[in-house]
């Protein structure tokens, strides 16, 4: 089959088969729809209800072509049994005024066909290319969900994953992206019929393309992402329970939401308020139950495979090796001030004109969203800056652009309801002119994420996939030299991220879990003269009986401190007795908090190894040895890094039949030897832990060293392109 | 959790001398006292040590040690180093107090396995009673 002719069947296939379970789910819930909103809820509704079965699929590895066509034409039969082809509905909605039957319906179409030719090129989205798509291709070639311990986002909740995964079976990356687009041409509809059916047919419409022709909504609605589908969902809850639709269906998205994206979860709050403020508890009731059924799997599969239902956040109240507690701390930080965001008074211009440090721009209309505030006077305006406040609530969270698409059709519908009447028309073919790529180009000078073309050649596959993708992706090219010089089990370390949905081998990203944080640590450890092991902390104690020795930490720096990042490392920790060292035995047993599972690691005899605390310093950390019996010990050292200014530590000893007690006395500092064959270790070490390969760019900090010194490290270089250096393990 | 199995038995290092330690003793040629002070000897106009290096690819020479103030008043400047005869380099000792000196060495001036002898020559020494003392030596070799 013509590729442009798989990617529609993949992506139509998905879509079909969600509808039908829409429709067939939305007959048992007797909700009188209109003609207009019938079928386009019955998408909506069905996506969960698919995204369900793919889930089950991937559960008992039974992901294979054929299973989906199977359960797909069953799916459709079904449906088709139950009457979803004919026409129900027999209402109609409140027409559109003629301006804007025109403006809305020639706006949406030029949008839909520029949407659709976008999504229908190969996929170039960052996050698309990289982990949505490289997650849903290895489940694809797996035949179902299997721990990935390479990639943290795989523990994020894949609900939209599913329905990629439906697609990609037949159209690969560009099916997947249609079927997020789908999602996205449905939102805008979805404000219109909700307007019609309110009585604001004018404003509904206006709302719709607000939304529809935001340039960050057009490319991420267009792309292997989730945000738009997220909009659309939250949309459709607000839409159902202003419907007074059943408590199940309205729970059923509200899981759905959470099973898109976290953050979404917090819709459910929308219908529950709603609920118990009318105390309709057994509603409240179904609603939970629904949503927790919807939203159970992911919880559930995370608990099961990276031991922290809620991976890869909430790493302190669930320790578990997948995601480092410091990697949370740090990147939760990052997200609430990107780089280049000093004050929160930048966010207005950033998120609607400049887009450069958000990851893309709403355009200037968005403005004009205090406006919204006006839209308080109507009953349905207090509704939609509700829902607005709701969903724009976790936002603190992430300050990046598209972290406002949920609250987006809210804020939307709002300025719409706020706005005078008159001038909405021309606002709307405005920002829908304005937004047409690469029309922001030409006023808004040099922004960020944008569609900067129509790519038609390209969708339609007229034009070489993948010479198209090796001049517009980077990265793409050193995708295919994995593919091209590695073996199929091949697992590659590298700095940063390549759009890897490009190649079937494993790519450890080095801040994108807790193994790949530990294997980057290896080759750090080698590279940097601070992270080396070249101190020692000698505690000199009496010579005494002791059953056990620990160190701990004294220290939690206050916020704000210098030494408040600091983490907490060991090389090796020994024990000596009149300048001999106590020998170490299998009967002694280490332990460690926090990270217990790297204690091993400071006793291993490798000045390549250290256990790290992986979690900014604080007090009552430790490090503790037990030796099996009692033996006499006089001094402990330590071998540490120079990197870790904040740590301050007391030496603790077991006595025999006694328990733990402080053993006095301050640590001296001293030089310590730093191994000349470091570099060797550190690649063996990485061997150990399953590295094959290693991928460097030329503008990687280790890439100076590494190339000089190669045979030193012991890698080999078997491929470069693009500026990207590839190296085997020897 | 157990004990893993160890990688390495810890060896001396032949590389670099700690001179607190008494093993530093095998690895001092000429011009550095037996006498260990804290964590110091002190070192004559001319130091000699001898190393031996299991890596010789990407590595640097380092010097740790203190420049007392009589070391400058005997008109003592700097501390050339050279390795296999061959000068690396000097260490600035116009100041008084502790410093840290590192110099990368090129590969081909080192061979794997075979002593490597460094020299360290002080342009000035004093006198201590009747002893020669140039400088306070703490550690010295090769490093990363």
């Amino acid at each position: 089959m013509p590729k442009a002719l798989s990617v529609l069947f993949g992506a139509g296939f998905a879509v079909l088969c969600a509808w039908a379970l829409g429709r067939m789910a939305l007959k048992r819930t007797r909700l009188a729809l209109a003609r207009e909103e019938e079928h386009l809820l019955a998408f909506v509704c069905g996506a969960p209800l698919l995204s369900l079965l793919v889930t089950a699929t991937c559960a008992v590895h039974i992901v294979y072509d054929a299973a989906f066509l199977l359960a797909g034409a069953v799916i459709v039969a079904a449906a088709w049994r139950d009457g979803a082809f004919r026409r129900r509905a027999a209402g109609r909605l409140e027409p559109l005024p003629r301006l804007w039957r025109w403006l809305f319906w020639t706006a949406f179409a030029a949008y839909a066909v520029i949407a659709i030719v976008s999504a229908m090129a190969p996929e170039i989205s960052p996050d698309g290319s990289s982990y949505h798509l490289a997650i849903v291709q290895r489940y694809y070639r797996g035949h179902g969900f299997a721990p990935i311990s390479t990639n943290l986002y795989a523990a994020l909740s894949q609900g939209l994953e599913m329905l990629f995964l439906w697609a990609f079976a037949f159209g690969r990356h560009s099916a997947a992206a249609l079927v997020h687009c789908a999602f996205y041409l449905a939102a805008p509809l979805l404000m219109l019929r909700f307007g019609q059916r309110s009585g604001v047919p004018a404003a509904g419409a206006a709302a719709g393309l607000f939304f529809l022709c935001s340039p960050l909504a057009l490319v991420d609605g267009s792309s292997a992402y989730t945000d738009a589908a997220v909009a659309c969902t939250v949309f459709a809850v607000v839409y159902l329970v202003e419907r007074e639709a059943p408590a199940w269906l309205a729970g059923m998205m509200c899981g759905f939401a959470y099973a898109l994206k976290y953050t979404a979860a917090v819709v459910v709050l929308y219908p529950l308020a709603r609920l118990v403020w009318r105390k309709q508890w057994r509603a409240t009731a179904i609603l939970c139950v629904a949503a927790a059924l919807v939203a159970g799997p992911w919880p559930l599969r995370n608990w099961l495979y990276y031991g922290n239902p809620a991976a890869p956040l909430m790493n302190r109240l669930w320790p578990n090796e997948f995601v480092h507690v410091s990697f949370e701390q740090d990147y939760v930080e990052f997200m609430r001030r990107y780089p280049g965001i000093e004050s929160y008074a930048q966010l207005p211009l950033e998120l609607t004109v400049r887009g450069q440090l958000l990851g893309g721009f709403w355009g200037p209309l968005f403005l004009l969203a205090p406006a919204g505030l006006l839209a308080l006077r109507k009953k349905l305006g207090r509704k939609m800056v509700l829902a607005a406040a709701v969903l724009a609530a976790p936002y603190a969270a992430n300050i990046g652009a598209r972290f406002l698409m949920p609250a987006a059709p809210f804020v939307s519908y709002a300025m719409a309801l706020g706005l005078p009447a008159p001038v909405l028309p021309l606002l709307a073919a405005a920002h829908a002119v304005g937004g047409i790529p690469d029309l922001p180009d030409r006023y808004l000078g040099d922004i960020g994420w944008r569609r900067l073309e129509i790519p038609w050649r390209a969708a339609l596959r007229l034009e070489d996939e993948t010479q198209w993708l090796a001049r517009r992706l980077s990265g793409y090219q050193a995708a295919r030299m994995l593919e091209a010089l590695t073996p199929p089990d091949a697992l590659v370390l590298a700095l940063n991220g390549i759009p890897d949905s490009y190649t079937t081998r494993e790519v450890a990203v080095g801040f994108q879990s807790g193994r790949n944080e530990r294997l980057l640590d290896l080759l750090q450890v080698a590279l940097f003269d601070g992270m080396r092991p070249k101190v020692e902390a000698v505690f000199r104690i009496p010579k005494q009986e002791l059953e056990g020795v620990r160190v701990v930490q004294t220290n939690s720096p206050p916020r704000g401190d210098d030494r408040e990042k600091d983490l907490w490392s060991i090389f090796e920790l020994r024990a000596f007795a009149g300048g001999r060292e106590v020998e170490r035995s299998p009967e002694w047993r280490v332990q460690a908090r926090p990270n217990p599972w790297g204690a091993p690691l400071a006793f291993d005899g490798s000045l390549a190894t250290r256990w790290r605390s992986w979690e900014r310093i604080r007090e009552g950390m430790f490090l503790q040895a037990e030796f099996g019996r009692a033996e006499s010990v006089d001094e402990i050292r330590l071998v540490m890094s120079d990197d870790q200014f904040g740590v301050q530590m007391r030496l603790e000893g077991k006595r025999p039949g006694g328990g733990w007690a402080p053993l006095p006395g301050e640590p001296l500092r001293r030089r310590a030897v730093v191994p000349l064959t470091l570099r060797r270790m550190a690649v063996e070490e990485m061997k150990r832990g399953g590295v094959t390969h290693l991928l460097l760019r030329e503008d990687d900090y280790a890439w100076a060293d590494v190339s000089a010194l190669a045979a030193a490290w012991g890698l080999r270089e078997i491929g470069a392109v693009d500026g990207y250096h590839l190296y085997r393990l020897e | 959790m157990p004990v893993p199995q160890q990688q390495a038995p810890p060896a001396p290092a032949a590389h670099y001398a700690l001179l607190w330690e008494p093993s530093a003793g095998a690895q001092i040629a000429a011009g550095i006292d037996s006498v260990v002070h804290d964590d110091w000897r002190w070192a004559g106009r001319r130091a000699e040590l001898r190393f031996r290096l299991d890596e010789t690819r990407g590595v640097q020479f380092e010097a740790v040690l203190v420049v007392p103030d009589e070391f400058l008043r005997a008109g003592g400047r700097r501390i050339e180093v050279r390795i296999n005869g061959r000068t690396l380099g000097a260490i600035p000792a116009d100041r008084p107090g502790y410093q840290v000196w590192k110099q990368p060495v090129p590969a081909d001036w080192l061979s794997g396995g075979e002593a490597v002898i460094v020299e360290l020559a002080a342009d000035a020494e004093w006198l201590q009673g009747n002893e020669r003392r140039g400088y306070m030596l703490s550690s010295a070799g090769f490093t990363l």
